[in-house]
């Protein structure tokens, strides 16, 4: 490896930031916690960084990637259940091996979905508007969006995924995400 | 299993709330309906696009910086362990050169001038008694009370309570208590050794003369002690501790469940009564003995290194990061002893606090920050600066004290994911702020397990030093 110098790394971060938020979504779409997401995507970055002399640049840098996550997050399958850093050890298991998981990330372009996303959400009424940016924004709980909506944990679950349904019918109609 | 249950079950893996039987379910149902499989990873990644746009800590700037912090601190490391390998290997080749005739000739010569073996054990031997038998001898100075500063001081001798007057002589088993606005001193005659008693505390005197041994029940005692005979060290116990002292300057506070020793000069030997176990406090350093709290000597807490940077444009925590003066030349350092900065109207400024966090408690914590501008707060897994994470970001400045934000404000949550913290540890934490125009200022908080959140106080600071 070539000693660091601030070019190589300049060069590097703008790659970061070109490839940050489809990796991120696709680490998430592996089942890994919501909370260890950018973990594992720094994680990516930097092994991705190390063995940049590795990378033939002929090829998709998006997907190498994305293999180099899918190792990492396979990798967490062998430490201890409290330390792992997934939702679920089968789930992940499941997911890692299945290949729609990665056909979805490289489908269509991330900023592409964000765009859409954000129109098909200012689309929806005041209330569920609010219930969506408490749950991500404020990072709530059903739990504790039962108390501020008055509503039941479960009730709670139920219109989150009505809403959550809508934005994606509302997004697969805007972009070819088949 | 049926359409509607897989809703339910979608909604808990993106709600990271799934139990593992409901996984087997979900698993299963996957397995026999490929539009289920497509449909649980749309979500997936959809959500977690949106998460990344409304959560100030999951921005793409915030990512990319955590990112380059990383990656920076994992090539220094592999640097470092690549020059040391090459420094083994070069000592290893030249040590094997080194050995030649000469060397061996004068290690012949000076072994030939040399006494046995046997001379030079009973040499040592009476030295080490001439010099030891001082360190047998009793300490001497009698204890007796100073004059008497404030209100009344209680002095129980068995049953009986006497006058405490400048001057008395305590015994042993004499118990001594300062009120609210009252404290004393116990002297010990020409020795230099001095014992101030702190208001409202309790304190017994175990012997009255040879090794000084008390036993702080509660409050404080601030100590100066003069160097004592080798075995006859001063003994301080307190409900969870013993202090042994030879010689030194220390504080030592007894609450009814814990015990805080700060030691100025010198050392103090300091063993919790529970289990044992003890560990040697020096100068600058302070050790807890208390349930749930792993002993420790760490460096007194009661400030955070403050540093500024002036003259560097840019709005963003990057135009820092970036800067060549970054971070060995900051144009002023100072101590701030709570963490927060006073509000300032400047231009190209930044500012960094950096130092460690010492929890009370082992428990989960969440941290707040709180800046002018564009603030970024930093918290690694250990004292180490190389692991640290950036766990919260104020993007754009928030109000000071997280006021309630004004109407048209668009709200964002400075405010970390819990992080789960062990008494008696230290963590590196740093906060930065850059602030181009206008007013600049930077406020950590933190919520202690059932306390109320509130600004960092130097009670649970130490200033940042590099780890030799």
């Amino acid at each position: 490896m070539t000693p660091l110098d601030p070019d190589n790394l300049g060069a590097f971060s703008e790659l970061v930031h070109e490839h940050q938020a489809g990796l991120r979504a696709f680490i998430r779409a592996l089942g890994v916690e919501t909370d260890w997401v950018d973990d594992l995507a720094q994680e990516t970055f930097v092994v991705a960084f190390e063995k940049r002399h590795q990378f033939d640049t002929a090829k998709n840098f998006g997907k190498w990637l994305r293999g180099i996550a899918r190792n990492l997050v396979a990798n967490e399958r062998r430490k201890d259940a409290r330390r792992a850093r997934i939702l679920d050890g089968p789930l992940t298991d499941y997911l890692v091996e299945n290949q729609n998981v990665a056909e979805m990330a490289e489908a269509v372009e991330s900023q592409e979905l964000i765009q859409a996303m954000n129109d098909c959400i200012a689309q929806l009424p005041e209330r569920s508007r609010a219930l969506l940016e408490r749950r991500y924004e404020a990072n709530e709980n059903a739990s504790a969006l039962s108390r501020i909506f008055s509503l039941s944990p479960e009730a709670i679950r139920q219109s989150l995924m009505r809403i959550r349904a809508g934005v994606k019918h509302c997004v697969e109609t805007k972009v070819a995400w088949r | 299993m049926n359409a509607e249950h897989f809703k339910s079950l979608l909604a808990r893996v993106l709600d990271d709330e799934l139990t593992p039987a409901q996984s087997v379910e979900l698993i299963e149902w996957l397995r026999q309906n490929p539009d289920a499989r497509v449909e649980l990873s749309k979500h997936l990644v959809l959500w977690d696009l949106y998460s990344q746009q409304t959560r100030a800590e999951r921005s793409a700037t915030a990512f990319a910086d955590a990112c380059r912090t990383r990656i920076v601190a994992e090539t220094d490391r592999l640097e470092f362990v690549h020059e040391t390998q090459q420094r083994l290997r070069r000592s290893v080749k030249e040590r094997g050169s080194s050995l030649d005739s000469r060397t061996w000739q004068f290690t012949e010569w000076i072994a030939r001038w040399l006494p046995s073996p046997r001379w030079i054990v009973a040499t040592a031997l009476v030295l080490l008694a001439i010099l030891a038998l001082p360190g047998f001898l009793r300490t001497e100075g009698v204890p007796e009370l100073a004059p008497v500063a404030g209100g009344r001081i209680e002095i129980l001798r068995g049953q009986e309570a006497i006058a405490a007057v400048a001057g008395l002589r305590l015994q042993a088993n004499d118990v001594i208590r300062t009120g609210s606005d009252t404290k004393t001193v116990i002297a010990y005659g020409r020795e230099a050794t001095r014992i101030e008693l702190e208001p409202n505390s309790v304190l017994k005197l175990l012997t009255s003369n040879g090794g000084k041994q008390l036993e702080l029940r509660e409050g404080m005692i601030d100590a100066i002690v003069a160097r004592q005979r080798w075995f006859h060290p001063m003994l301080v116990k307190t409900p969870q501790a013993e202090a042994r002292v030879l010689g030194t300057r220390f504080t030592l506070t007894a609450t009814n469940n814990r015990t805080r020793l700060d030691v100025s000069e010198g050392k103090v030997r300091f063993t919790t009564t529970s289990d044992g176990e003890a560990v040697t406090v020096t100068a600058g350093h302070s050790a807890i003995a208390a349930f749930n709290t792993k002993l420790a000597a760490l460096p007194q807490t009661g400030s955070i290194l403050r540093e500024i940077w002036t003259g560097i444009p840019g709005g963003e925590v990057n135009d820092l990061l970036d800067h060549a003066d970054y971070p060995n030349r900051p144009a002023h350092r100072n101590m701030l002893n709570t963490f927060e900065t006073p509000v300032i109207q400047t231009n190209n400024y930044a500012c960094r606090l950096i130092g460690y966090i010492h929890p009370p408690v082992t428990g989960d914590y969440t941290f707040w920050i709180a800046s002018g501008s564009y603030g970024t707060l930093w918290l690694s897994p250990d004292e180490h600066p190389v692991g640290k994470v950036r766990i919260a970001a104020a993007v754009g400045g928030l109000p000071r004290g997280w006021a309630p934000p004004k109407p048209g404000y668009r709200y964002q949550m400075p405010q970390s994911p819990e992080v789960r913290l062990v008494a008696g540890r230290r963590y590196f934490i740093q906060a930065i702020e850059k602030t181009a125009t206008n007013s600049s200022h930077l406020e950590v908080a933190w919520k202690i397990p059932g306390a109320e959140r509130e600004i960092i106080s130097g009670e649970f600071l130490s200033p940042f030093e590099p780890i030799k």
